[in-house]
């Protein structure tokens, strides 16, 4: 994701003001910690000198399981003790910065969206082997239901040669998913993609821009907006259907968003919108223990990822919905009169 | 031997060339009339719904009723219209006609009120952004169908299949005009 604008947060400062509390349980917790390695430290040196002495020779096969025993029993020490302090971050610094910057909206560090949900966006065609995902924050962004969480998606890929054959994990998306009511009823599938093939390859893209399409069983749309068509490539099963959700306005706020952030995903599919916000960065962590807890370069950046996921919802309109059950359901509009 | 391929590597080329071109523009071509079809359908929804909206809205915005006779000649209009060039400027017409009705009916609270005006609303919205759409498709195939008989080499094969160019789908000056505030208080 590109260097967001820095959010201009006064609330960060009343946040370092009440982390005092927060930066005593760090050191607690550093303490904690730097014992649980002292210790294993001192459990090894302990095994090495008195392994000899008691078992003889054969005490040599022994020694490596004993010390995997005692790293283990430190990993599992470590999280022990981080746990409390990774709560406390979320709930006294996260949790006000989530509602300085989206008001109203709960913030879950343990619950995500669903595999289900990543697969419904039909943004990424690889089925995930891996599939990870925290922090959900959900509410209403001007009247309209939003969810998004912290996903990691990632493909298994075997690589074989004369050694034999080595697993490894290759990341198909890491980042916000966002997912929301889209204000428009339709039938049917839009996928919009930051276009990076133009630029390289000129007009031999729109050849393998099509056969993505096909690949995806969809068609490649050629929409009338030059700053969208710079940025982006659109896929849908429908011309008309893609031209009614990407109206004018819509393919300038993504083209804004894209100047502004840097690439974003977006799919409709049957009404529902799906937002996927790329992000190298593990986001909504505390930092590393050896680190002050509150860093404010940190909540700035995480601020401006809650802010570029606010700015992109609010200015694609969704609330304004004038036709369907929101409409009919306005104040005064509850039954017929005259 | 060698004499045949050198006269059949050539036919064989120019024959490819002659049957993709072709289906390349039959399926601009279709697509056109895709959109067309598309837009077809939407204004016959509309031109369905109008009854429905004159009759729900009669009752309560009584100052409108010079619209409304407009809208309903308009529509009779439309019915009668003996060519595609006529019938599409017409619809054009009403497109204007229904945005500016639509927006004068916004003074009666009573109408704001009532469930079947709302879903008439609504619904007619809706239509007028599915025709937006349909048109903005129509345009889009338009202007790649023409590009594709006008441009070397592919325009020796649209001469031979007779392809003429076509016309963008333009917005009647009544119809583009944004709705004046001064014209809705009458000043």
């Amino acid at each position: 994701m590109a260097v967001a604008p820095k959010s201009d947060l006064p609330e960060i400062e009343e946040l370092l003001r009440r982390s005092r509390e927060l930066e005593k349980l760090r050191q607690q917790v550093r303490a904690r910690v730097g014992r649980v390695w002292m210790l294993l430290l001192a459990g090894t040196a302990a095994l090495y000198l008195a392994v000899r002495p008691l078992l003889g020779p054969s005490g040599w096969y022994l020694f490596p399981a004993a010390i995997l025993v005692l790293f283990f029993w430190a990993l599992l020490q470590t999280q022990t003790a981080l746990r409390p302090y990774h709560d406390t971050y979320k709930r006294e610094v996260l949790g006000p910065l989530v509602e300085a910057v989206l008001p109203g909206f709960r913030h879950d560090p343990g619950a995500g969206l669903s595999r289900e949900v990543f697969l419904a966006s039909r943004l990424f065609p690889s089925r995930p082997d891996r599939y990870h995902s925290e922090d959900l924050f959900s509410g209403r962004l001007t009247g309209v239901p939003l969810s998004f969480a912290e996903v990691r998606a990632e493909e298994k890929r075997e690589d074989c040669d004369k050694e034999g054959c080595r697993t490894r994990y290759l990341t198909i998306f890491k980042g916000l998913l966002a997912v929301a009511e889209f204000p428009k009823s339709f039938q049917g599938t839009v996928l919009v993609y930051p276009d990076r093939s133009e630029k390289l390859l000129g007009a031999l893209s729109r050849g393998l821009q099509n056969l993505g399409g096909r690949f995806r069983g969809l068609q490649l749309i050629k929409l009338e907006d030059p700053v969208f068509e710079r940025h982006f490539v659109a896929y849908a099963d429908d011309p008309v259907t893609a031209r009614y959700v990407l109206s004018t306005r819509l393919m300038e706020t993504l083209s804004s968003y894209r100047e502004r952030y840097g690439p974003i995903y977006v799919s409709f599919v049957d009404g529902t919108l799906y937002l996927a916000l790329p992000y190298s960065g593990d986001a909504f962590e505390p930092p590393p223990l050896w680190r002050a807890a509150v860093d404010v370069r940190r909540l700035r950046r995480y601020a401006d990822l809650l802010q570029a996921m606010r700015d992109v919802v609010s200015r694609l309109q969704l609330d304004v919905r004038i036709w369907g059950e929101r409409a009919l359901k306005q104040p005064g509009a509850s039954g017929e009169r005259g | 031997m060698t004499a045949l391929l050198i006269i059949l590597i050539p036919v064989a080329i120019i024959g490819a060339f002659v049957i993709l071109t072709y289906n390349n523009l039959i399926a601009r071509k279709n697509q056109i009339d895709y959109a067309q079809g598309a837009i077809d359908a939407l204004l016959k929804k509309r031109f369905d719904l109008i009854p429905n909206l004159v009759a729900t809205v009669k009752e309560y915005a009584t100052h409108e009723r010079g619209l409304l006779e407009q809208v309903t000649a308009l529509r009779s209009r439309i019915g009668q219209a003996r060519s595609d060039d006529e019938r599409m400027g017409l619809e054009g017409q009403m497109s204007g006609l229904l945005g500016r009705l639509l927006v004068q009916l916004e003074a009666y609270p009573d109408l704001k009120a009532n469930q079947n005006f709302l879903q008439l609303q609504a619904t007619l919205n809706e239509i007028e952004e599915q025709i937006s759409a349909a048109r903005r498709a129509f345009n889009a195939a338009v202007v790649e169908f023409n590009n594709a008989i006008e441009m070397f080499p592919s325009n020796l094969v649209a001469g031979w299949m007779g392809l003429k160019r076509r016309q963008v789908f333009e917005v009647d000056e009544s119809e583009a005009a944004a709705p004046s505030v001064s014209n809705l208080f009458g000043n």
